[in-house]
């Protein structure tokens, strides 16, 4: 007779009890003190891991005029391409001037609306795609986009799902621990878009040094945040400030 | 500040102005954004804070007020690499009374009602802080937040474009300032070690060679970032 083994019998956790523990995880995260890059990155990994779709972005208002792509399920170039083309047109950018979500069942019938996106999306391999918006009240923030290599709407279910996950984010960019209490939009919104520009600058450093991609990069500033438990931005930042050569401004790094 | 291109022409004008560009670009937020004053001051990497500029007699005070006390919304803002903004003095919020006792003391006497400070940064170049003020109470509108936040993206420019070597940094659009294309961040990360060089002057390389070859700055950056161009610290 072979011994007890507590996985014989144990059912796979069911898509309920998956999102159960997502959304578990998430609160926990939100109470503690948490890094916003890290944050929205976990959480475009996770909207791949439980909702029916292939890639997931989230893009924000960078209050400039622009769209900036801040997390995203993967760092392979023609899907942030589609991201990034959605300054011009696109769902997300839709869902963001409109305040609602957008799904596309078939992409491709949408060619006359959308001109550039719809090729472009084409090309980087997806039939579909649903938009949904990272809001506070009136104000929008930014989108959380969803793409699908299959044809077909994403359903009413994925769609409140994936809300949920937008909301989130939304909680998760505007109550950063602060000293102020301001205009919070603004000063949280610009902080976590800084915050991601020190994450990509130092991406470049490490891809650079070590001869590898910027996923690549990525992982390895994500392994060695979680390695020396210390944030991600933190961690970013400590390697692009520890590379040598002078300011070439007063004041300027590094510190 | 109604018209984002129009603003974004005057910015880039005003980033040519020399050592008086942020002087010129802070003259500019008092024309277009709905304020009464703004000031610009620096702080060193070792932390030493130095006054650039201030448009009038208020907004000096207020940059003075700040290098003496060591208090105030530009140096939070600098500090927290976030906006700080604040809409009504006379109503103020609780922080505001604790955080910043001697400057609320030090502008008793003046009629300034609301302050609007932004990071002079992107990533991790720090350069100091934008304060503007108003005599009204009030937000920014989200235009004049945009034009505000445009505003203090050209000063940051301006500055290392005016303690660089290079005369021509980027084209006249407004892609060149938009601090939203991550591969242009990318790719300084990766001109800095080809280089040896500091990440301001990374940034600086990365948008002169897009001038110098009439192509946009996130090209350049892709061709950079896909390996398709290399600096080498021999070529300059």
């Amino acid at each position: 007779m072979s011994p007890p083994d507590a996985s014989v019998g144990a059912a796979p956790p069911t898509r309920e009890q998956r999102f159960t523990e997502v959304f578990i995880a998430f609160a926990d995260t939100l109470v503690d003190d948490y890094d916003v890059v890290e944050l929205l990155d976990r959480l475009v990994t996770v909207c791949v891991e439980i909702l029916p779709v292939s890639a997931a972005g989230l893009l924000l208002d960078d209050q400039r005029g622009q769209l900036a792509v801040v997390a995203s399920s993967s760092e392979e170039t023609r899907l942030l391409e589609v991201f990034q083309l959605q300054n011009d047109e696109g769902p997300c950018l839709d869902c963001i001037r409109t305040g609602s979500a957008v799904t596309i069942s078939e992409i491709e019938a949408e060619a006359e609306r959308w001109p550039l996106f719809v090729p472009a999306s084409l090309r980087a391999g997806f039939r579909s795609v649903a938009a949904v918006p990272l809001r506070l009240r009136a104000q929008v923030i930014g989108g959380l986009n969803l793409f699908d290599a299959e044809p077909g709407a994403v359903s009413e279910d994925s769609r409140r799902l994936a809300q949920a996950l937008a909301d989130v984010a939304t909680i998760g960019i505007l109550q950063r621990r602060s000293t102020h209490r301001g205009d919070l939009v603004a000063e949280q919104l610009q902080h976590a878009l800084n915050s991601r520009v020190v994450i990509e600058q130092a991406k470049g450093v490490i891809a650079e040094r070590n001869g590898i991609s910027m996923e690549q990069a990525f992982e390895l500033l994500r392994t060695r945040s979680r390695n020396s438990n210390e944030k991600l931005t933190a961690v970013a930042r400590a390697i692009v400030q520890g590379q040598p050569g002078a300011a070439i401004v007063e004041g300027a790094d590094p510190r | 500040m109604d018209d984002r291109v129009r603003w974004n022409r005057a910015l880039l004008d005003a980033t040519s102005a020399g050592p008086s560009a942020p002087l010129v670009i802070s003259r500019l937020c008092v024309e277009s954004l709905g304020v009464s004053g703004a000031g610009v001051s620096t702080v060193t990497p070792t932390g030493k804070r130095s006054v650039l500029c201030a448009t009038d007699a208020t907004a000096a005070l207020i940059e003075e007020l700040q290098f003496t006390l060591g208090e105030g919304p530009g140096i939070d803002a600098f500090r927290d690499r976030a906006p700080v903004l604040i809409s009504d003095l006379d109503e103020p919020l609780d922080f505001v009374v604790d955080r910043w006792p001697g400057l609320l003391d030090g502008l008793a006497s003046t009629d300034v009602r609301a302050l609007f400070a932004f990071p002079l940064c992107v990533g991790v170049i720090d350069l100091g802080a934008l304060d503007l003020h108003r005599t009204e109470p009030g937000p920014l509108s989200p235009d004049d937040l945009a034009g505000a936040l445009m505003a203090a993206d050209s000063i940051v420019l301006a500055l290392m474009r005016g303690a660089g070597r290079f005369e021509n940094v980027w084209h006249e659009d407004a892609e060149s300032r938009s601090t939203s294309f991550r591969q242009v961040h990318q790719a300084t990360g990766m001109v800095q070690v080809q280089m040896g060089v500091s990440t301001d002057e990374a940034f600086l390389l990365v948008r002169a060679r897009a001038f110098s070859s009439g192509r946009p700055v996130s090209d350049v950056a892709d061709d950079i970032v896909e390996r398709r161009i290399r600096f080498s610290p021999e070529d300059s």
